[in-house]
């Protein structure tokens, strides 16, 4: 009887859901026609009706899902996907239910899918899933699959309809590494603190497990049989000073991940020719990033019809293999920033850009190791980008987007293989969301 | 021809409206049994983000919107909450998608508002200034 029950309310919530803002339920009121809008509207004197009492119904149920498609071509690289040639694969969507169950608790849940180049998550799959219990202003507790802060955007990541750019800057938030860095399994506190007249501070922490499905990475000639993530913790404090729409703020993230591969055949025959490995060899090994340390530093001014960002990255990691005399142990220091700028025109166009930067050494940004780097191009990407965003309305808006790049360090070697250094980057994307 | 009763009626009329609307152009409006007597603008701004959870004497805050069509939302937005209309859209739905929060209910109608607010003990709403707060409680932005 209880899923009957269950599926009837369901049916209900959505039945009786009226268009308005996204994301604003409305709240039902039989009391005639509503005044006109306007300032000066008054209010008709209550006429004594019976107030409704508090907390007497069931629970609120929100629905909101999105969805994209769009396309991208290059002039040279094939950069997620096969861009050189032009693609249509740049399709995401999600939907997502939540509700507030009880006083100051909270659960939801979101499927995400996406078919964009070389990235594929379909059918959907599961993006977060938790419950939130908001006790107090300075101290909120969530337990499930959780959106992990990093920066600025990085919970936002899919959100397309929450900002100016069709990529959000690649050199702080990679698509490719999306799937790993999106959203953490385990809990998170939360909290936000007036500080007077010094502002307020917002804060995060977290620690967890990491999710990261078998095609979050490519391996050329071997098989990814899984990925574990022993850990992932971290926390973030953002400041807002007392001048309206000012934020600063930094992220530390640390993690510790294992690949565990199988080679492919002719990979262990060679090994075993050249005495690496004795004959029986299964092909086995395992990949460890351990320690990964993420952190960021943000700022990001609200000013009137103006928003910037900047932010400024350096991603530390030490790796080592199973097979050290194939693959030894380095440790590897990326640089990552950028600066962003976008201007709300009208209420329906948008436009912007951002310089973003992306070094793969932090000790060698110009490549010159022939060994670390045998093409030169592959230690660094900067990628001057421009967008253009228009609102049909409040729920469907269009995007066209052009980058303009120097380096290769982002794309993918194996497609790849003599990368041009200088290309261009040109996307359209159109979202609606309800 | 205004008698001297209808001009101060009228000068009453427009210090009651200052009182409570200031120079916003809104008033406050609260569950009569709230006992605050001003809302600062700060907690009033973390209220309608869902940032705030409680009032002081702790009661579950419960914020309502008048819906997108009262140019007085546009008012209180800019003025309280410190955003656009488009960055608040865009914070809701950063909120929304990331599963972090759900914006504040929203009233259709001024009535609808007001009967929210008799309804619920930690409501807080605003109206149009000049608009009859009826049976709530109209205060002041501190």
């Amino acid at each position: 009887m209880r899923w009957i029950f269950t599926c009837a309310w369901l049916f209900a919530s959505v039945a009786s859901a009226q268009p308005a803002e996204p994301g604003y339920p409305v709240v039902p009121v039989d009391n005639g026609p509503a005044p006109e809008p306007g300032p000066a509207a008054s209010a008709a004197p209550a006429p004594a009706p019976a107030p409704p009492p508090e907390h007497s119904h069931l629970p609120e149920l929100q629905i909101h899902g999105f969805a994209s498609e769009g396309g991208f071509v290059s002039t040279a690289n094939d950069y997620i996907g096969t861009s050189s040639g032009g693609s249509l694969h740049f399709f995401e969507a999600g939907l997502n239910v939540s509700s507030e169950v009880a006083d100051r608790l909270r659960v939801g849940i979101q499927i995400y899918g996406r078919d964009i180049g070389r990235f594929r998550d379909l059918p959907p799959r599961l993006d977060w899933a938790y419950l939130d219990y908001h006790w107090k202003s300075w101290l909120g507790l969530r337990a499930g699959i959780i959106k992990m802060p990093f920066g600025l955007y990085n919970e936002y990541a899919d959100i397309d309809a929450s900002r100016l750019s069709i990529l959000l800057p690649q050199s702080v938030y990679p698509l490719q590494d999306r799937s790993a860095l999106l959203a953490q399994t385990g809990f998170s506190i939360y909290g936000d603190r007036e500080l007077g007249t010094a502002g307020a501070l917002e804060y995060q922490a977290w620690f967890g497990t990491l999710d990261v499905p078998n095609n979050a990475l490519n391996v050329d000639g071997a098989t990814l049989d899984r990925v574990d993530t022993r850990y992932v913790t971290g926390g973030q404090v953002f400041w807002r000073p007392p001048i309206d729409g000012l934020k600063v703020g930094a992220t530390y993230l640390r993690a510790a991940i294992d690949f565990h591969i199988t080679l492919g055949e002719a990979n262990i025959a060679a090994l075993i020719a050249a005495g690496l490995e004795p004959a029986d060899y299964d092909g086995k090994l395992v990949i460890s990033q351990a320690p990964v340390n993420l952190i960021v530093g943000s700022a990001e001014w609200l000013r009137g019809d103006w928003t910037f960002a900047a932010e400024y990255s350096r991603w530390l990691t030490h790796q080592s293999s199973s097979l050290d005399v194939v693959l030894p142990a380095f440790d590897r220091d990326n640089e990552r920033f950028y600066v962003m700028a976008a201007r709300r025109l009208s209420r329906q166009f948008e436009t912007g850009g951002y310089y973003s930067v992306y070094e793969v050494d932090v000790d060698d940004r110009a490549g010159h190791d022939h060994t670390a780097f045998p093409i030169r191009s592959n230690a660094f990407q900067r990628d001057l980008a421009a967008t253009l965003r228009f609102d049909v309305n409040d729920h469907w808006l269009w995007k066209v987007e052009a980058h303009f790049i120097d380096g290769s360090a982002d794309l993918e070697p194996a497609a790849n293989p003599l990368p041009e250094r200088y290309w261009g980057l040109f996307l359209f994307k159109t979202t609606v969301t309800f | 021809m205004w008698t001297r009763r209808d001009w101060m009626l009228a000068m009453a009329v427009l210090a009651s409206r200052r009182a409570f609307a200031g120079d916003d152009g809104f008033v406050i409006v609260l569950h009569p049994d709230n006992p605050a007597t001003g809302v600062d603008r700060d907690f009033l701004r973390d209220a309608f983000l869902k940032k705030a959870t409680e009032w002081s004497d702790g009661a579950t805050i419960r914020p309502i919107d008048l819906a997108t069509k009262f140019p007085v939302r546009d008012m209180f937005t800019h003025d309280v909450l410190r955003k656009s209309s488009a960055q608040l859209k865009n914070y809701w739905n950063q909120q929304i998608f990331s599963g972090k929060g759900i914006p504040p209910i929203e009233a259709d109608s001024v009535a609808g508002m007001l009967e929210y607010i008799v309804a619920n003990r930690g409501a807080v709403g605003y109206l149009p200034a000049g608009a009859s707060p009826g049976r709530v409680k109209a205060v002041k932005v501190t």
